[in-house]
């Protein structure tokens, strides 16, 4: 059962950001997925495994279902929030977009607890909350990282 | 969670393989774009990542890296070590000018490179196999990855480029 719900969640997710009107070039959604996923992983591992916190299922579909979740799901949903809206848009929408979008990634959170893919010992959810927002924002600061010390200077070559 | 361990043979190597990997990077002549390089190194730091944290670690487990089990600051220095190995693929991409035609080969030279890199990290006990795992099925693991990396990038590399070069255009008419 989690194994389909989780992998329809994550089939969604990647036709929505397929679909969806990009406002970063490719390679801007290659790294802006790629750091988001390494920090999600880490964080899983750091809560899951070393700190134990959050268990997981030792059944084979639903450790499936939660890799799903840790390592397309969730990275997924961050870089549909980053795409959305316009390049000008004001701090209060941006901030908007980040809790709607933390809010979506607790609701997966939330089944994946009450499908028994994941078990809390120690933990409690406005945890993941804050985490999730904080997600948002390192994605928001690695863009514009990128923006100032990759695309700028690279475009200065260019104009040389 | 651990801080070091035992510093001996795979901690010595892995910086000493680490440090030379970067100069590559660092010194070699530049044949991609600054945009191409931060993605192709964060892409073989995520590539090592992802399958550490899904093959090599919880249910299956299948090796360990460095001398647990668990976290340690060397297995930062291993995920790092994997970037220019991404860097490496797409700039020789570049240089040997891959094409349909070639493609095969360079992607099973690859595979076959990265089966020799484990063998000697497992000699150098920076990778440890457990749980019946071996050599040989790193070949189609890395014969996969190589392959994804390789049509991603041909893809990257036949679209954005056009928009660099209209983007140059229009700096120049400006």
């Amino acid at each position: 059962m989690a194994f389909a719900v989780y992998f329809f969640i994550g089939w969604i997710s990647i036709i929505c950001f397929f679909v969806q009107k990009k406002k970063l070039s490719v390679v801007e959604n290659t790294v802006l997925f790629l750091c988001v996923l390494i920090v999600n992983l880490n964080w899983t591992w750091l809560i899951y495994e070393e700190l134990g916190f959050i268990t997981y299922s030792h059944d084979t579909w639903n450790f499936i279902a939660y890799l799903i979740k840790r390592s397309i799901i969730i990275p997924l949903i961050v870089l549909i929030s980053l795409n959305f809206g316009r390049t000008d848009a004001s701090l209060f929408k941006k901030l908007t977009h980040i809790i709607v979008s933390s809010l979506v990634i607790l609701a997966v959170t939330s089944i994946s607890h009450y499908l028994k893919v994941t078990t809390v010992k120690d933990w409690s959810i406005l945890y993941d909350f804050s985490y999730y927002v904080a997600l948002h924002i390192f994605g928001l600061l690695i863009h514009k990282w990128y923006q100032t010390y990759i695309v700028e200077k690279e475009n200065e070559v260019l104009t040389r | 969670m651990i801080w070091i361990g035992k510093f001996d043979i795979n901690e010595i190597s892995l910086l000493i393989f680490t440090v030379a990997a970067y100069l590559f990077v660092v010194f070699s002549p530049k044949k991609l774009r600054r945009e191409i390089t931060c993605m192709s190194l964060l892409w073989g730091i995520s590539t090592g990542i992802v399958y550490d944290f899904t093959i090599g670690g919880g249910l299956l487990d299948l090796y360990r890296e460095n001398d647990t089990n668990h976290y340690e600051f060397f297995d930062l220095v291993y995920y790092a070590l994997y970037g220019p190995f991404g860097y490496a693929f797409m700039y020789f991409y570049e240089v040997m000018k891959i094409r349909k035609r070639t493609f095969g080969y360079y992607i099973a030279g690859w595979a076959l490179f990265g089966v020799l890199a484990q063998w000697l990290f497992t000699i150098l006990h920076i990778i440890t196999y457990q749980n019946n795992y071996s050599l040989p099925f790193a070949f189609p693991i890395f014969l996969f990855t190589q392959s994804v990396t390789g049509l991603f990038y041909h893809y990257v590399s036949t679209v954005y480029p056009n928009k660099k070069l209209m983007e140059k255009e229009k700096i120049q008419t400006e």
